[in-house]
């Protein structure tokens, strides 16, 4: 479907991207997790066996504490008698918000500085890529932890601080390709045909780079997740919501995972099941990008 | 003793579970200090051939059946420190794409010094600045990493390091493709002097016949791996017998002849996956007749040279219909 | 002399970027609510008139220009402020953290370099189809996990269960070696450092070791490994001729690790107790001792920075076809 200038195939492109992931084995498979978890965060209140924040009690009264699995509490209790699958149920609805929220300004913010600076150059590519060099001088957690702590520890101040920092890696693979890109003949044709520098950049150029796009889009969702868990666990997560991290935290501020393996082992294997299947998303989102990576 | 005698050589690629004939059976043997040029279109296996011959062939590759034996040494029974012992000192590869050839992280001494090195010479340099001489290059350059050598140079590089140990067969394989004509001259006169003073012997592979014409004593015309003519160059190119030589020989220009018409072989060469019992070049042969597509012609001597044509009695009066353009148009 | 130019440029870079972090840091903290002095008013210590002459002594209550020169003058002769929580300077309380965290990340990055690098590129001239799948699959899980969790897991298993280490700390207070291994100089301290290091290099070299598996898999189908095969060369040569070719986009990658570095740093070293400047610097943001905290900050961004000055210009040595600039 290339046109006599040369141009690359444009509204295709949205279809073939899915298929091709869907394809591959590890690609569905990690679609498959992230939509079970979507399916978990959207349905919590209607899964989960208890309220995440009730503490349970023993007949004596006294707190259920560190329970280990049982009928009635499948992953036990933490150390404050509260149900551990619950509370990972409703951390799967953080864990999505601040993951698809924080990939979506990362790659939106990302995606645009790459394009101005591929697109524009001259002093506009030295301005933004001075900025993103001065971003990548920034060591990214403990920028983190500064920055929640002085905003104040909330959902979307986490999810703000995210995003400010991760667009980097974004922004420069987005301008390689968009440097590349501008000599195209199909882009000179539509300069010259009077498009206005916007359109260019918008109408004919983005569509192209949109795969790229699409991967750091869910290699965004997977630095995300793991740096909410980060500063979570470092006590600066937002205290009115119950993370994965969250949960982490307790259990080491408390001491109990030294014995209680239940409270410490099902918010790992979340946070990571979770993670990968954005890498592995991200991976054969590669493959689009890079077709000689593709299996035969 | 000839210097290279290969015979029956067959090699597959292997893509997947499909299989697909790269060479079939191809035998030709080249005495010491002789040129012979292979010449065919892209696909018909000339550079597999050559690949072949240095027994490195990719991965998915194998060789599957007939021998090569290159100075006594039978090249498919040697074990592997054998190979790369012969390797360069018995025979040498110069390539189309001498850009990719040179590592890019080193410099040009360094790599020559690394070949001298891994056949027991330790101090090549002055060797290597002799070479230079040879070919044309200021010693200088020696310093440099290939990136900063413009394509001709490189080319020019690869060949004096393939004279490094001075082996007796060079394999060219498109040496002056993608190189403009004066530089492509200059190669070509450096073939034919380096020839005339080692009495090295060469294969030359190229897919342009005229190239083939100016420096080769002998030819092999290539198709679909097979070859179909072999001979003199002279004989082969004044008397083709096999129709796809006549092609060839009308789909380049002649600059005696200006008002010669062009023309153009329709239609692609085939890439069997099996051997096939029928001639492969039948299907676009203005000449082809049943026994073309029911039986794989054999090589046979025929007035002068070996061609694999049924009809080649009939030669004469193919090359007088060979030279009008619409006998190659194919039919619809 | 192309390079020493570079070079130059890369250093003005640098600089620039340095003081624009300097800046960046500086007003964040200057727009925190409050100021300093609510540490004390906490607890009612002081009456008004002292506390002003503390705002005084700081330098609270000049023009935020004037303080913003001043911070900058500081930072260059050496003076990072005094500590409001330790009521000692700055720079006393950062520097033994500082060799602290530099020893163990050191360690930590370098291995997880060199171990990603070497096994990569066993992978990559391998290619065996079957490790490709499993292997990079089995890869995979160390990126997705939370290093954090790596050290919990390790803390669980062989410190709190097995007890062959220690579960924090950077020495044992009053240590008396018994066994003879005990006796060798730095056992302590390495018996110390084995953990939070083996969490660091499990979570980081995944992703050079990717990187270099994939690197390798493209320079082994170049012309140029063919060729020098047919020149006769040794296996082993033409395998240290792909590496040295595979390993560019590992040390671009490295670029990347190195500002990911301290942050898994400040994780392992909070997990672990581990007396360095990422959990001082936790610490004292909690504290609210920002004087620290932004010290700290201050030494973590500035040794990422030239940490990839560093990389810039050795990738130049590395690869000789890149254009400069």
């Amino acid at each position: 479907m290339a046109d006599v200038m040369g141009a690359l195939p444009r509204r295709r492109g949205w279809q073939t991207p899915l298929f091709i992931i869907l394809r591959s084995r590890i690609g569905a498979t990690g679609v498959l997790i992230l939509v079970i978890f979507t399916a978990v965060a959207l349905a919590a209140p209607l899964i989960a066996p208890y309220d995440p924040f009730q503490i349970h009690r023993l007949p004596d009264n006294s707190v259920a504490q560190l329970l280990p699995p049982s009928s009635q509490f499948w992953l036990g209790t933490t150390y404050y008698g509260r149900d551990v699958l619950s509370q990972l149920i409703f951390g799967t609805r953080v864990a999505m918000i601040v993951g698809i929220l924080s990939a979506f300004f990362i790659t939106a913010i990302g995606t645009n500085v790459g394009l101005f600076a591929g697109y524009f150059g001259g002093w506009i590519d030295s301005l933004l890529m001075r900025i993103t060099d001065v971003v990548f001088g920034i060591p990214f957690l403990p920028f983190a932890v500064v920055l929640v702590a002085l905003l104040r520890p909330s959902l979307s101040n986490i999810i703000l601080t995210i995003s400010c920092l991760l667009w980097r890696t974004t922004a420069r693979v987005i301008r390689a390709q968009v440097l590349s890109l501008r000599e195209r003949p199909f882009i000179k044709a539509a300069r010259m045909a009077g498009a206005s520098d916007l359109r260019v950049m918008y109408v004919h150029i983005l569509p192209n780079v949109l795969p790229m796009s699409l991967l750091y889009v869910s290699l965004g969702i997977g630095w995300a997740v793991l740096a909410e868990a980060s500063l979570s666990f470092l006590g600066f997560g937002d205290p009115s919501m119950l993370s994965w991290g969250e949960i982490l935290y307790q259990a080491y501020l408390t001491g109990s995972f030294r014995s209680s393996w239940w409270v410490v082992v099902p918010p790992g294997i979340c946070i990571a099941l979770l993670v990968a299947s954005a890498f592995m998303i991200g991976r054969e989102a590669e493959t689009i990008v890079n077709p000689r990576l593709r299996d035969p | 003793m000839s210097l290279l005698d290969v015979r029956d050589l067959t090699v597959i690629y292997r893509a997947g579970n499909k299989s697909v004939q790269a060479l079939n059976r191809v035998s030709f043997s080249l005495e010491r200090g002789e040129a012979l040029g292979v010449v065919g279109e892209s696909g018909c296996g000339k550079s597999t051939l050559a690949k072949a011959i240095l027994a490195l062939l990719p991965r998915n590759a194998q060789v599957i059946n007939g021998s090569a034996v290159l100075d006594g040494a039978k090249l498919y029974e040697a074990g592997a420190e054998e190979l790369r012992r012969l390797r360069w000192t018995a025979m040498a590869y110069v390539t189309q794409s001498a850009m990719d050839s040179l590592n890019p992280v080193a410099r040009i001494l360094d790599q020559f010094t690394q070949t001298g090195r891994a056949h027991g010479h330790n101090d090549v340099r002055s060797r290597a600045e002799a070479l230079f001489r040879d070919v044309g290059l200021d010693a200088r350059w020696l310093r440099s990493y290939p990136h900063e050598l413009s394509g001709g140079m490189r080319q020019r590089v690869i060949i004096a390091l393939a004279l490094l140990f001075e082996p007796p067969l060079l394999i060219a394989d498109e040496p002056t493709t993608g190189l403009d004509v004066i530089v492509q001259r200059q190669v070509l006169d450096l073939l034919r002097r380096i020839r005339a003073e080692h009495g090295t012997g060469v294969i030359f592979i190229s897919h342009d016949i005229a190239v083939i014409a100016q420096l080769c004593s002998s030819v092999a015309v290539m198709y679909g791996g097979r070859i179909v003519e072999k001979g003199s160059t002279i004989d082969v190119l004044e008397r083709p017998q096999h129709p796809y030589t006549m092609g060839l020989k009308q789909a380049f220009p002649d600059m005696r002849d200006a008002r010669r018409e062009l023309i153009h072989i329709a239609g692609t060469p085939p890439t069997p996956d099996e051997p096939v019992d029928a001639c492969l070049f039948a299907a676009r042969c203005p000449f082809a007749q049943d026994v073309c597509r029911t039986q794989a012609p054999p090589l046979r001597q025929i007035a002068g040279h070996q061609v694999a044509c049924h009809l080649a009695e009939r030669a004469a009066d193919f090359r007088r219909r060979a030279v009008s353009p619409s006998i190659w148009v194919r039919p619809e | 002399m192309e390079l020493w130019r570079y070079i130059g440029n890369r250093l003005l870079q640098t600089v620039v970027t340095l003081l624009a972090v300097l800046t960046l840091m500086w007003g964040m903290f200057r727009l925190i609510p409050g100021d300093p002095t609510t540490i004390f008013l906490g607890s009612g210590e002081l009456p008004p008139d002292a506390l002003a002459a503390l705002r005084h002594s700081w330098g609270l209550d000049a023009p935020l220009y004037q303080q913003y020169l001043d911070y900058l003058r500081n930072l260059l002769t050496g003076n990072l402020g005094v500590s409001f929580y330790y009521r000692r300077p700055v720079l006393d309380v950062l520097l033994p953290m500082l060799w602290n965290t530099i020893l163990l990340m050191g360690v930590a990055m370098v291995l997880a370099t060199v171990i990603g690098v070497v096994v990569g590129a066993y992978l990559g001239w391998k290619r065996g189809q079957r490790i490709e799948t499993i292997g990079s699959l089995l890869v995979l899980i160390p990126r997705s996990l939370p290093i954090f969790w790596i050290g919990i897991m390790l803390l669980m298993v062989f410190a709190y269960g097995l007890g062959w280490f220690p579960i924090g700390g950077l020495r044992t207070p009053a240590f008396i070696p018994e066994t003879p291994l005990q006796q060798l100089p730095g056992y302590d301290l390495a018996q110390h450092m084995f953990l939070p290091v083996l969490t660091s290099v499990i979570y980081f070299l995944s992703d050079p070791l990717m990187i270099m598996r994939t690197s390798m898999l493209e320079v082994i189908e170049e012309d140029f490994i063919m060729f020098a095969r047919a020149r006769g060369l040794h296996e082993r040569t033409v395998r240290k001729m792909a590496r040295r070719n595979a390993i560019g986009p590992v040390l671009t990658y490295l670029a990347i690790m190195v500002s990911f570095a301290f942050g898994g740093q400040v994780l392992v070293e909070v997990l672990f107790s581990w007396p360095g400047m990422g959990s001082l610097m936790v610490n004292s943001v909690a504290q609210r001792d920002y004087p620290v905290a932004q010290a700290a900050f201050f030494l973590m961004a500035i040794i990422t920075i030239l940490l990839n000055l560093l990389i810039d210009v050795l990738y130049v040595f590395i690869d000789p076809r890149v254009h400069y600039g």
